[in-house]
């Protein structure tokens, strides 16, 4: 599916239990290194007294704002033929246009300043066994928007 | 064995710094995680050897601005490998009788977050001269003003500290317990991951200390990214979902108990980001019992979950209601406290997989909110809830079970009522606001209000109503305390009904360290060894092997760090060395690593004797009297049965029979050649007396 991207299940399927899962397995699998703006997923810890945690990730938008506005378009940022969005990183220089012009919010691309590099979901485009997050998340509450839920929680027996 | 040098140069796994924080000059300088990380790894061996550099806590009060707290993550915190978030804190306890140096640890995502501003750890000494709080942002570092924080739940706290300093930001924080000095107080970070059982909180709170507050920008890197991925391979469950809002369920599988009142069941939560597979459990959906509004709050679990039950593991019984509870087991399972794999071939196997009732304690009625108030006001109040639940209450019931507040000189305000969740809330806002009658006695801790009341009445009373496996009554004291102020835990009596050789070995545990040392690996060994010293624990050699590895395992555990409740894993006795070869691409074999293991722990020891005085007499006395209580088998030592066991454990350790300081032998064997020479110094490099003659002992009437 063109436009495919990562998905939060909702809380009645599965409830997300802010492990970081996620985040620490996007920035090794692509950076090989851990910390808070290297990866292309990002974990927003709920309230302590509710632990409801959220999840942002590109959309991988049809219209794609972030390419349009980077410099160095098709070099640096660049969609693929399956309408994935991704970064060469070692063309990216860092100027922010791409976060800036996001128009999802919070905007779903890092910035890691002090390298001058910025980082967003690529769906792990190379990656024999797909996305790492959905692979590595414990309580199964990643999915892609293509996939169904695997059954309806409004029906689920506990 | 030959110093190792483990690196060449400090590998990506550490980010090269500690802090030293002077809260009275508001100063910071910067010490090289490099220079300690090669002969000490990391965590409670690495803070150990700094703690003897660079502090002297002869003579130091807990509460003083002298006592220096060391805060240390180890070398795979921040590298994603599992169950590796932890970090640990060590100084002067508030809480252990006497106070001494002593070390706890926690979970949470500050240790991550502090390596991704660049710090490994940091040292905090001197008071500040207003509620403050520190911030590390990356290389910044500030002393703010924590007036708006004052007084603030840990919760609130660290809400108000997310709002300014964002969510990815870390903040280490005490409540008002530790803000009021209440020895119970712990040092929170996140939903419920507390240093808590020194006192720490305390400590905090007189120097001034509201929050240690962490953001960084920078990264950490496991030297072997295949390894770390390989390894969670290996510790992986399957995926499954946890729908919100959970059903409510008529039972958790606990003994006794219908939780049909609230919703509870999320059967996963995470405490920190190493910790990111099946972990504890939390409860949700579940009414705040301080809001008058009745707004909906998920708990932690961790060990303690509303009802004060244990973890899941194997020993699911609710708090309150069994104690002592003999032995369950299932067959062919490798039992994760009490040690053995179940032989098909052996004699006693029927006899070991049976099932015995435990003692029915019947605590508190409705325990679903009895419990939940005592767990919610202990994680907003930033208390040590182990001690509330194990010792304070268990402690307030037995007492009331005997007798001992009928005469009415006990005051505490208001009738002892353990069917009201009220009363706890009552009880816990004296101890941490030091309000009513007992307020400031509650304050200073169970060990110190009892001794304060009267020890013989308040403490030694007999309990009655416990019976052993045969159904015969046995006699344990109503305050469960047993060694430096600790209440018993995986000591045979009390809560945790484990037998004779596991708590002959945890007993040696306590008693050469300064706190209750179950926050480890408990007990483990192979079933092989079990079957030769189940008989007679105390003369058999294998069972100071026993206990070695268990101090060993934890050690390591404390400095690598690891979760206490997954490691170490008896299915993969090479994690440890997989872990720290994924994280600093070191290759240690298993006599390397327990090397190391040996160097931390007896620096520990350095200490206790340089600031202490600590000797064979000291230590031996802590734990023995409740020794001599029953265990549900109704086995007990004698004087000399655990003073030969003491004799093996020290000749192995090549410690002085007589006094139990390491002999110079000892001190070499681990490169401590400095030590030695320090303690020569001090006439505690000990000869050997032949004429040494074992004391009588002291308890005997």
């Amino acid at each position: 599916m063109k436009n495919d991207h990562i998905i939060q299940y909702p809380d009645e399927y599965s409830h997300c239990i802010g492990c970081a899962s996620c985040e620490l397995f996007c920035s090794l699998i692509h950076n090989g290194v851990t910390g808070p703006c290297q990866g292309g997923i990002q974990l927003e810890l709920g309230k302590l007294d509710t632990l409801k945690h959220k999840v942002y990730v590109c959309e991988h938008c049809e219209d794609h704002p972030c390419y349009e506005a980077c410099p160095k378009k098709d070099t640096a940022m660049c969609v693929d033929e399956n309408g994935i969005v991704y970064i060469v990183e070692e063309e990216c220089i860092g100027c922010g246009k791409c976060a800036k012009f996001c128009k999802l919010t919070p905007a779903r691309i890092t910035m890691d300043k002090k390298n001058r590099k910025a980082h967003k979901c690529d769906l792990c485009r190379t990656r024999e066994e797909g996305p790492i997050c959905i692979q590595r998340c414990p309580v199964a509450c990643l999915g892609l928007a293509s996939n169904p839920l695997p059954y309806d929680p409004q029906k689920q027996e506990v | 064995m030959a110093k190792k040098k483990l690196f060449h140069q400090l590998p990506s796994c550490y980010a090269g710094k500690i802090l030293k924080i002077d809260l009275t000059t508001k100063t910071t300088s910067i010490i090289p995680t490099a220079k300690y990380a090669n002969d000490y790894i990391g965590g409670r061996a690495l803070a150990n050897r700094l703690y003897w550099d660079e502090c002297n806590g002869k003579g130091v009060e807990a509460l003083s601005a002298e006592n220096t707290l060391i805060y240390m993550t180890g070398p795979l915190a921040g590298t994603g490998l599992p169950y590796s978030g932890r970090s640990i804190m060590t100084g002067i306890s508030a809480k252990n009788i006497p106070e001494q140096y002593t070390h706890t640890s926690c979970g949470g995502y500050f240790g991550s977050v502090l390596k991704w501003a660049g710090y490994d750890g940091f040292m905090v000494t001197g008071k500040a001269d207003e509620l403050t709080y520190v911030l590390i942002d990356d290389d910044r570092i500030s002393f703010e003003s924590a007036a708006e924080l004052k007084g603030c739940y840990v919760q609130d706290t660290q809400e108000k500290l997310f709002d300014k300093y964002g969510r990815k930001s870390s903040a280490l924080v005490i409540g008002p317990a530790g803000e009021n000095r209440c020895r119970h107080a712990s040092i929170v970070t996140h939903a419920d991951s507390a240093f808590a059982m020194p006192g720490f909180g305390a400590v905090w709170g007189y120097k001034n200390l509201k929050a240690v507050v962490a953001r960084g920008t920078g990264t950490i890197a496991p030297m072997d990214l295949e390894k770390t991925l390989q390894i969670h391979a290996w510790r992986d469950n399957p995926p499954k979902g946890i729908p919100y809002p959970p059903q409510p369920c008529d039972n958790i599988s606990l003994l006794g108990f219908s939780g049909k009142s609230e919703p509870y069941a999320l059967e996963f939560n995470s405490c920190n980001p190493g910790c990111n597979h099946i972990c504890m459990s939390a409860r949700s959906g579940l009414t705040n019992p301080l809001d008058p509004n009745g707004s909906k709050i998920t708990m932690s679990g961790k060990c303690m979950d509303p009802f004060g039950s244990i973890m899941r593991c194997d020993n699911n019984y609710p708090l309150g209601a069994y104690v002592d509870f003999p032995r369950q087991s299932e067959p062919g399972m490798y039992k994760w406290q009490t040690l053995t794999v179940c032989d098909e071939e052996d004699p006693l196997k029927d006899e070991y997989l049976r099932n015995y009732p435990g003692n029915l304690l019947n605590m508190w009625g409705p325990d679903f909110e009895f419990g939940k108030m005592m767990m919610w006001c202990c994680n907003q109040y930033g208390l040590d809830k182990w001690d509330i639940c194990f010792w304070l209450f268990t402690w307030m019931f037995q007492c009331q079970l005997e007798g001992l507040f009928d005469d009415g000189k006990v005051d505490f305000g208001r009738p002892v009522d353990f069917t009201d969740p009220q009363f706890v809330k009552y009880i816990l806002d004296c101890m941490v606001y030091r309000k009513g009658p007992m307020g400031d006695l509650l304050a200073e801790g169970v060990g110190r209000m009892i001794r304060a009341l009267g020890k013989e009445k308040y403490g030694d009373t007999i309990r009655h109503g416990i019976f052993n496996r045969d159904g015969e009554e046995r006699l344990t004291p109503v305050s469960w305390e047993t060694s430096w102020g600790e209440c018993s835990h995986w000591q045979g009596r009390g809560f945790q009904g484990c037998e004779k050789n596991i708590w002959v070995s945890m007993n040696i545990l306590h008693m050469i360290g300064s706190r209750d040392e179950a926050n480890g690996a408990h007990s483990h060994d192979h079933y092989d060894n079990y079957i030769q010293y189940r008989d007679d624990p105390c003369h058999h050699p294998l069972m100071v092997d026993a206990t070695v590895y268990n101090i060993r395992r934890n050690e390591m555990k404390d400095s690598l760090l690891l979760c206490e409740f997954k490691d170490p894993d008896p299915g993969r006795p090479d994690m440890e060395l997989e872990m720290l070869k994924a994280a600093a691409g070191v290759d240690l074999t298993t006599e390397e690593l327990d090397h190391i293991a040996d160097r931390g722990k007896i620096i520990e020891r350095a200490i206790f004797m340089r600031d202490h005085g600590r000797t064979r007499d000291m230590e031996i006395v802590q734990v023995y009297p409740w020794m001599t209580f029953p265990d549900p088998w109704g086995d007990t030592v004698t004087w000399d049965e655990w003073n030969d066991f003491v004799d093996m454990f020290y000749q192995d350790r090549k410690w002085d029979l007589e006094t139990g300081w390491p002999t110079r032998e000892a001190w070499e064997d681990l490169e401590l050649d400095d030590i030695a020479d320090f303690f020569q110094k001090e006439g505690k490099i000990p000869v050997e007396n032949p004429n040494y003659v074992r004391k009588p002992n002291p308890f005997q009437k």
